[in-house]
């Protein structure tokens, strides 16, 4: 009899570590004397941060219910930021020592500013410019560019020098957890995946929020576990989902755990998943350049996905067809913060795309908080409706 | 009968801008163009340039924006987007607006300048008419212009012109684009002479008059058109002050807009405020056009336009939003600052109540939209503009 997944310490140890991710930065500063790094988006070449000794972490919210941000932002900038920004200002980060953002959308920017102004403690902080125009040729260039003079920040912040040893040994450490991570999604193509999407979200954000390389330690045992693991569960629906970050463990539960027919998440393409790990660092003799082009490369943040010159080579939407035919996607579960302007005007063409797929889908517009009564309706009636033509036969 | 006190030039610039669009329609080669874009290279390749942002203000001053916008959205595009790439979008797939729609592009150029979401409306845009896009991709400054900013934009404008050359079939001319450079410049001077009319007391002109005239700088810099209008209109505002005579009577408040005006009010708010002794002699919206192409570098035009098409207002870091704001204050001489919160627009609506804490008089915030009348409610703006017209002046 294989083992149950849910028993594994590995996994334990991911949620305990999601949901105690303060604790953690602040012991591991308490253990090591080193300094912490809040990043806001996924963009941040944290390589280059842990080369120095510093732990980068991203900063995330805590779905409460909140109104202390009011006095900064407006409310039609996106509850993600608005709840990363009420974190800081209910004092929740106030162990971090540094706070950085590569440049990515004006919620993310609007939150940063009035995070690095109005939370105290903080002695450093960085907007590193990172090119939208992931396509345009000169991207990577320019990012590399960019990243020099955010290493450059960083050893002067610090009062060290960041070597390339030092740059090898980072993406070593941040290559093998991409590597381990995208070994644990592939087994989820499998017709029984080992996994649910709420275990794979622990396990992604976690690796957001801890020392990579003890990330790694744990990662390691779980990918060997996870060959013994005979699951219980009834799979039903394969479901994929698409959208904004996610991380609120309610929804995975609601649509995984409290339906009245079964369903399973086999990918998430977010940030909050494959987006953040997906493609390694190719490294070279310009660390910097390798890194830029990781990073230019990697399967893109909606607001920085289109082609150029044509309308046919969107490298997202490419991503996402592959893995609907690799993972045996049943249907599509696209799942996009309130006021995400790049995704909301990615949708249309999306859902274009999936029809003539002929994937089904839903899109659920995130809050701070899920209206979950309303989702499981929602989300209930579209697997009904897949189970129709069954019913016709 | 109205207390506003039209300008003449406002029917001629309806003229202008009618044989723009007609003229438009005609036009082999057109591309859509974000409005801060360089537009002085399609100029310089007699490429018709077709703004739909302006078609958007158009749609929402003729209070048509509810209805254009609710076509996108029941194509599945969100009611919390931008309601000017909502409303071009719905005018896009029914090829219809107050002007008949508009011409179908050849391509599309978009420069993220001014916002992150032009990015993805231009690509709806690219898919919905199978044309190709080039998206200058231009950094954002937050504190200072970096060298490394400038390269990456200036590497970029070489490659549009290989693109342009490649749309068009046409060699690129230099000294073509230099004359457009050069009548830039031009009709940018005299539409910033034509704002600074603003300073005078009482002022000739309110922001709504600048608002109904800029569209000609706009779209049509670049051409002769502009310097020849701007100057008509300050010749009829240099009148008014010869004459004494205000925009507003009894202008007891002076005061500045930001954020791009609630095109369906317009009338409303004029009015409102003439009601109250109050002049909004300038606006930071109408401002960031005069900034454009101060072209320092004359004998590299390209290298200053990747400069000065990188450091325009949206584009800025919070501080120097608000050093633009108080240089405002200071050189039109206002009392006070009223803040319009965009719903549509989140860049030019970022930080603002940062900014607030950071300019040298008071404010006072108002949420609308620029073309979204659904969102509006005249009465609660009212109550809050009262109030702080009465605390101005006391």
């Amino acid at each position: 009899m294989g083992k149950n997944v849910d028993d594994l310490a590995q996994l334990k140890q991911f949620k305990e570590w999601f949901d105690n991710r303060h604790e953690y930065a602040k012991k591991w500063k308490k253990k090591t004397g080193g300094k912490v790094v809040g990043y806001y988006c996924t963009y941040v070449p944290e390589e280059i941060l842990y080369a120095a000794g510093v732990l980068p972490v991203r900063i995330l919210g805590s779905h409460e219910p909140e109104s202390i941000t009011r006095p900064y932002l407006h409310d039609m900038y996106c509850p993600f930021c608005h709840d990363t920004l009420a974190q800081g200002l209910e004092g929740r980060y106030d162990y971090l020592d540094g706070v950085t953002l590569a440049q990515s959308c004006l919620h993310m920017r609007q939150s940063y500013f009035s995070f690095v102004d109005r939370v105290p403690n903080i002695e450093w902080d960085y907007y590193l410019p990172f090119p939208h125009g992931v396509t345009n040729p000169y991207a990577a260039d320019f990012a590399k560019h960019e990243f020099e003079n955010f290493k450059a920040a960083v050893e002067d912040w610090l009062g060290v020098t960041i070597t390339d040893r030092d740059l090898d040994r980072a993406i070593e450490v941040y290559n093998k957890n991409r590597e381990l991570m995208t070994k644990v999604f592939e087994m989820r193509k499998a017709d029984n995946p080992p996994i649910t999407g709420l275990h794979a979200m622990y396990m992604v954000v976690s690796s957001q929020v801890v020392d990579k390389a003890e990330h790694n330690e744990v990662l390691e045992g779980f990918v060997e576990e996870l060959q013994d693991v005979e699951n219980d569960r009834e799979i039903g629906t394969r479901l994929m989902l698409i959208g904004s970050e996610d991380y609120d463990k309610e929804l995975f539960e609601l649509i995984e755990y409290g339906m009245n027919y079964p369903a399973t998440f086999v990918f998430e393409e977010n940030c909050t998943g494959a987006r953040y790990f997906w493609g390694l660092v190719e490294n070279g003799d310009d660390r910097l350049m390798a890194l830029a082009k990781r990073y230019v490369y990697r399967v893109p943040c909606p607001a920085k996905d289109w082609a150029r010159g044509d309308f046919f080579g969107r490298r997202r939407f490419q991503f996402i067809e592959e893995v609907i035919k690799d993972y045996n996607v049943d249907a599509v579960i696209i799942a996009q913060m309130k006021f995400c302007d790049p995704h909301e005007l990615d949708i249309p063409a999306l859902r274009e795309m999936l029809d003539n797929m002929g994937v089904t889908h839903l899109h659920l517009e995130l809050d701070l908080t899920q209206p979950v009564g309303q989702f499981r309706t929602r989300v209930e009636a579209m697997i009904e409706a897949m189970g129709e033509e069954d019913l016709f036969i | 009968m109205s207390r506003i006190k039209k300008l003449k030039a406002t029917s001629k610039m309806r003229e202008i801008m009618l044989a723009y669009y007609m003229q438009g329609k005609q036009a082999e080669e057109v591309s859509w163009v974000t409005s801060g874009a360089p537009v002085e290279f399609l100029y310089a390749m007699d490429v018709y340039p077709i703004y739909p942002e302006n078609h958007a203000a158009l749609i929402g001053a003729t209070k048509m924006g509810p209805n254009f916008s609710q076509i996108a959205e029941n194509e599945g595009f969100s009611q919390d987007l931008c309601s000017y790439a909502r409303c071009d979008i719905g005018s896009a797939m029914v090829g219809s607006s107050p002007i008949g729609g508009l011409p179908k592009p050849n391509f599309l150029l978009c420069c993220n300048n001014i916002c992150n979401t032009v990015v993805k409306w231009y690509e709806v845009l690219s898919r919905m008419f199978k044309v190709p896009l080039f998206i200058l991709d231009v950094p954002f400054v937050r504190k200072e212009l970096r060298e490394s900013y400038v390269n990456y934009v200036e590497e970029q404008l070489y490659d549009f012109i290989r693109f342009l050359e490649k749309v068009t079939g046409e060699e690129f001319d230099e000294s073509r684009f230099r004359e457009v450079i050069s009548l830039s410049i031009q009709g940018v001077n005299a539409y910033r002479d034509v704002l600074l009319m603003g300073r005078h007391k009482p002022s000739p002109l309110t922001c709504f008059d600048a608002f109904l005239n800029m569209a000609p700088i706009v779209c049509l810099r670049g051409t002769e058109t502009p310097i020849g209008f701007y100057g008509e209109l300050k010749e009829e505002l240099e009148e008014r002050v010869k004459n004494g005579v205000g925009a507003v009577d009894n202008e007891e408040i002076r005061l500045l807009w930001d954020n791009i005006p609630i095109w369906y009010e317009l009338k409303r708010l004029s009015e409102f405020f003439i009601d109250h002794n109050a002049c909004l002699v300038a606006d930071t919206y109408t401002n960031a056009w005069t900034g454009i192409l101060r072209l320092e570098n004359k004998s590299d035009p390209i290298r200053s336009l990747a400069e000065t098409y990188t450091f325009i207002y949206l584009n800025l870091g919070l501080e120097l939003m608000a050093e633009a704001i108080n240089r405002l204050i200071d050189v039109y001489d206002v009392d006070g600052v009223v803040i319009h919160s965009n719903r549509s627009c989140k860049p030019y609506s970022f930080g603002q109540y940062e900014i607030q804490k950071m300019i040298d008089v008071p404010s006072v915030v108002i949420e609308a939209d620029m073309t979204d009348s659904r969102v509006f409610s005249m009465a609660q703006v009212e109550t809050r503009l009262e109030a702080f017209l009465e605390r101005l002046k006391s």
